[in-house]
């Protein structure tokens, strides 16, 4: 399998994609970046990975029709409650049409290539389609 | 807070902004060279620019699911672009009495609504209008304001309240900006210190940088029941012949938004209504009025005003 990197470091490739965030070991508050301490309680105690589920419901999105030169556009983007835990996100597999979403839809996490570079190595990224039961 | 602290007794705010033309804000553009090697970088260690890939990082789309969301949680059932155009309409026909105003080109909903998209559901004039500007207040201490003329302390007004906030962590506030919990906390405490409530208002001037803004800061400023917004719009209220007439300037959809003076521009703009010096857009018999303020980051600046005497 060829080399790939992941678009975030907080996106895990392998069998099982998903996501995982660095949650607070003094207050438990999650966050995506790299921090040197806590944006909820102050403490530089560390942080702890955990892993997110890749299923979760949709909580808001807009479609995006104008947008900055080198992204394509109209794309569709949305904030998904991962049982508890937000992020952000492209909503993919789904025409960029407010007409194809709705808030409270579930969603799943997929991922895709964005693209190789000149040493062969692949760059994945990742998205939420609507999935139901 | 200098003059409250006794330190002066006369002051000067000065807000400027030099923005014409700077278009889209807040994105820098994702353009790399073929082949260029994908390499981890920043606090997400990405190996692309993330706006338009993860998600959106543009104002008009942040600002357009802040509004979808409030919708989401307080069930709304009719079409959310009529909604939120409605509320552009409204403005728009406003600016048209402000000479002031960037644009004052009343619109109607179905130009609003056939316009140029730029973030479901915003529509371009759904937008706020980049532009110069600049605005300034004057501050006088008690002891200062008495050895005024006459004719100026009768032009005088009160500053009830003048509350600046920052906003606490709140789950989700780095994935989509929490525009709202500071906005709360800075209007209860502008309440709780002028001993006035959001009934006692005469007029409001808020931060409407997106049709979708303004509709959820209703809410937030408590001029309506808790996820009643929708219901209070509809109700004509904020109208300027309505019952609590808000952005009666036009709003930053058409007065404009020029970032460093949007704040005290409000601030003006309510304080012509409490001196009867509106002009044709006077609000009568305005005594409190309101305005509020937001920067990403987030501050939010909430001050009641009042006719003096």
């Amino acid at each position: 399998m060829p080399p790939e990197v992941p678009l975030v470091d907080y996106l895990v490739l392998g069998d099982h994609p998903h996501l995982v965030a660095r949650q607070c070991r003094d207050c438990a508050a999650r966050f995506f970046d790299r921090r040197n301490a806590c944006a909820s309680c102050g403490s530089a105690t560390g942080f702890d990975d955990v892993a997110l589920p890749e299923e979760g419901v949709l909580r808001t999105f807009t479609v995006v029709s104008v947008a900055a030169p080198g992204v394509p556009v109209p794309y569709a983007a949305g904030v998904v409650d991962l049982d508890g835990t937000s992020v952000r996100a492209n909503l993919v597999d789904v025409a960029p049409d407010p007409a194809q979403l709705r808030a409270g839809m579930r969603v799943r996490l997929t991922t895709f290539g964005l693209g190789t570079d000149r040493d062969g190595v692949t760059a994945i990224g990742f998205g939420f389609a609507p999935w139901e039961k | 807070m200098a003059i409250k602290a006794g330190e002066a007794d006369l002051g000067l705010a000065v807000g400027v902004e030099k923005l014409s033309g700077a278009g889209l804000l807040g994105v820098r553009g994702t353009e790399r060279a073929d082949g260029e090697p994908w390499t981890p970088q920043g606090r997400y260690g990405s190996v692309a620019p993330m706006d338009g890939w993860v998600g959106t990082e543009t104002m008009p789309g942040v600002f357009a699911q802040i509004g979808l969301e409030y919708l989401h949680e307080h069930p709304y059932t009719g079409a959310p672009l009529e909604l939120f155009a409605r509320i552009s309409e409204k403005n728009h026909a406003h600016s048209t009495l402000n000479p002031l105003a960037a644009y004052t080109k009343r619109m109607s909903l179905a130009q609003i609504m056939n316009e140029v998209m730029v973030a479901y559901p915003n529509t371009r004039p759904m937008c706020s209008a980049n532009c110069d500007g600049a605005a300034a207040a004057v501050l006088v201490s008690d002891a200062a304001l008495r050895r005024l003329p006459r004719e100026q302390r009768r032009r005088a007004v009160k500053v009830s309240a003048s509350v600046l906030t920052s906003d606490p962590w709140q789950e989700a506030c780095q994935v989509l900006p929490d525009v709202s919990t500071l906005t709360r906390q800075a209007a209860a405490t502008a309440y709780e210190t002028a001993g006035v409530g959001p009934e006692d208002l005469d007029l409001v001037e808020l931060h409407d940088c997106f049709a979708t803004a303004e509709l959820i800061h209703y809410d937030n400023l408590m001029l309506c029941e808790p996820g009643g917004a929708v219901d209070f719009f509809d109700s004509g209220a904020t109208w300027r012949d309505g019952r609590l007439p808000v952005n009666v300037s036009g709003g930053l959809q058409s007065k404009g938004h020029p970032i460093g003076a949007t704040g005290i521009a409000g601030v003006w703009e309510v304080c012509q209504h409490l001196r009867g010096e509106g002009g044709d857009r006077q609000i009568g018999g305005a005594r409190v009025g309101l305005a509020h303020v937001i920067g990403l980051g987030s501050a939010c600046g909430v001050h009641v005003l009042e006719r003096a005497a």
